[in-house]
C-alpha cells in the first residue's frame, strides 16, 4: 500500500467503508510512514473541529411563525401543481410545431421540382393541335410542304399593316 | 400517523398535516442551515424559508422519493442560492489571511482561553470553508456535519456512491491542505 491509497483508506475508515483486512493494511502503512501519521492525526483533529460542538434549537415558536407566513400566502395556485406540466406540453408542442415546419418545407421543395399547373397543361393536353398534325403526317413532302404554308401563315400575321 | 399519509394530507392542502411535518422536521432542515451558516438567526430564516417553499412545491411533489430527500435537496437547492447570495458579501468581509495573523498573534492568549481558542477555530474552519468550491462544501456539510449516509447523500444530490465517494475525498483532502498551517500551529501549541 502506497501513501496515497493509504490516505483514500484513512479517510474512509473515518465513515466505516472498509473491510478488516483493509483496516490492518491501513494501521501497518500508518506505523512504518510517519507522513501518514501526520496525516491522520490532522484529518481527526479537523473532523472533531468541523462538527459543531453545541447545535442551538431553532428560534422560538418556530412553526407558529411559519404558519403564520402560509396563512398570508394562502394555498398554492393550481398553476403551481401543473405548472411542470404545461412546460412539457409547451417543449412538446414547440418540438411538434418545429417538426411541422420542417416537413412543410420539404414538402415545398418537392412540390417545385413537379410541373407547374401550366407546364402540365401543356404536357396533358397538346396546344397547339395544328402543329401536332403537321408533325403527325407520315410523308416528308408533304409535312414540308405544311410546314411552309403554315410558317408563311404565320408571317401574313406579323406583317405590318400599310 | 404514518409520513405518507401525512403528506398526501398536506398535499391537498390540510395546514394541521403540513404543520406536523414541520415539526418533524424543523430540526433536521434548521441544523442543516446551521451547518452553512453557523449563525442560529441566519439558519432560522433559512430554514423558515425552506418550509415555505416546500409547502408551495408540495402539490408537485410525486412520492418519486422519501418525503425527506425530497426535502433535503429543495433544502440543499435554497442554501446553494443563499451560498451564492453570500459569496460576494464574503468578499467584503476580512481576508483569510488577517485571520490567521490574529490567530497567530494571540498564541498567547490562546493557551489560557480554551473558549476563546475554540471560537477562533469555528471562526476560521468558517472561513476556509466558505472558500471551497460549493459541491465540497456541500458534501462536508452533509457528511462530516450532518452525519448523513453515502446512501442518502447520493439521492439527495442525485449522484452515485462513487461520486459521493471521491468528491468526500477531495473535499477533505482540500479542506485539510487549507487548514495544514492552523491544524501544525495547533499541534505546536497543545
Amino acid at each position: 500500500m502506497n501513501c496515497r491509497q493509504a490516505e483514500r483508506r484513512l479517510l474512509r475508515s473515518f465513515d466505516g467503508r472498509i473491510t478488516a483486512e483493509e483496516r490492518k493494511k491501513l494501521e501497518d502503512h500508518i506505523r512504518h510512514c510517519s507522513r501518514c501519521a501526520r496525516l491522520q492525526t490532522e484529518y481527526k483533529t479537523l473532523l472533531s473541529w468541523i462538527k459543531p460542538d453545541q447545535v442551538p434549537e431553532p428560534l422560538p415558536d418556530f412553526r407558529e411563525r411559519l404558519e403564520k407566513k402560509i396563512a398570508s400566502l394562502g394555498r398554492p395556485e393550481p398553476e403551481i401543481i401543473w405548472q411542470p406540466v404545461l412546460v412539457q406540453a409547451a417543449t412538446i408542442a414547440l418540438i411538434g410545431l418545429i417538426i411541422l415546419s420542417g416537413l412543410m418545407i420539404f414538402l415545398q421543395v418537392g412540390k417545385s421540382m413537379a410541373f407547374s399547373q401550366t407546364e402540365a397543361l401543356i404536357f396533358q393536353e397538346n396546344p397547339f393541335p395544328e402543329v401536332q398534325q403537321i408533325l403527325n403526317e407520315t410523308q416528308l413532302e408533304q409535312r414540308n410542304l405544311r410546314l411552309m404554308f403554315s410558317s408563311l401563315e404565320v408571317q401574313e400575321l406579323r406583317r405590318p399593316l400599310p | 400517523m404514518e409520513e405518507r399519509e401525512l403528506v398526501e394530507r398536506a398535499s391537498a392542502g390540510e395546514a394541521e398535516a403540513f404543520g406536523e411535518l414541520v415539526s418533524r422536521y424543523q430540526n433536521r432542515v434548521f441544523h442543516l442551515a446551521f451547518g452553512f451558516t453557523r449563525d442560529r438567526a441566519a439558519a432560522d430564516d433559512l430554514a423558515q424559508e425552506i418550509f415555505l417553499k416546500a409547502y408551495l412545491a408540495l402539490p408537485g411533489f410525486r412520492g418519486k422519493s422519501e418525503f425527506s430527500t425530497w426535502l433535503y435537496r429543495l433544502a440543499i437547492n435554497h442554501i446553494k442560492d443563499y451560498l451564492r447570495k453570500m459569496k460576494k458579501k464574503m468578499k467584503r468581509e476580512e481576508p483569510l489571511e488577517e485571520a490567521r495573523v490574529k490567530l497567530v498573534s494571540d498564541e498567547s492568549e490562546m493557551t489560557q482561553e480554551e473558549e476563546e481558542l475554540m471560537e477562533k477555530r469555528r471562526k476560521l474552519l468558517e472561513k476556509v470553508m466558505a472558500t471551497l468550491p460549493e459541491k465540497y462544501r456541500i458534501i462536508l456539510t452533509l457528511r462530516d456535519i450532518e452525519g448523513l449516509s453515502y446512501e442518502e447523500i447520493a439521492s439527495i444530490l442525485g449522484t452515485s456512491l462513487g461520486t459521493v465517494d471521491s468528491r468526500l475525498h477531495r473535499a477533505r483532502k482540500l479542506l485539510r491542505e487549507k487548514m495544514e498551517p492552523y491544524l501544525r500551529q495547533e499541534g505546536r501549541i497543545s
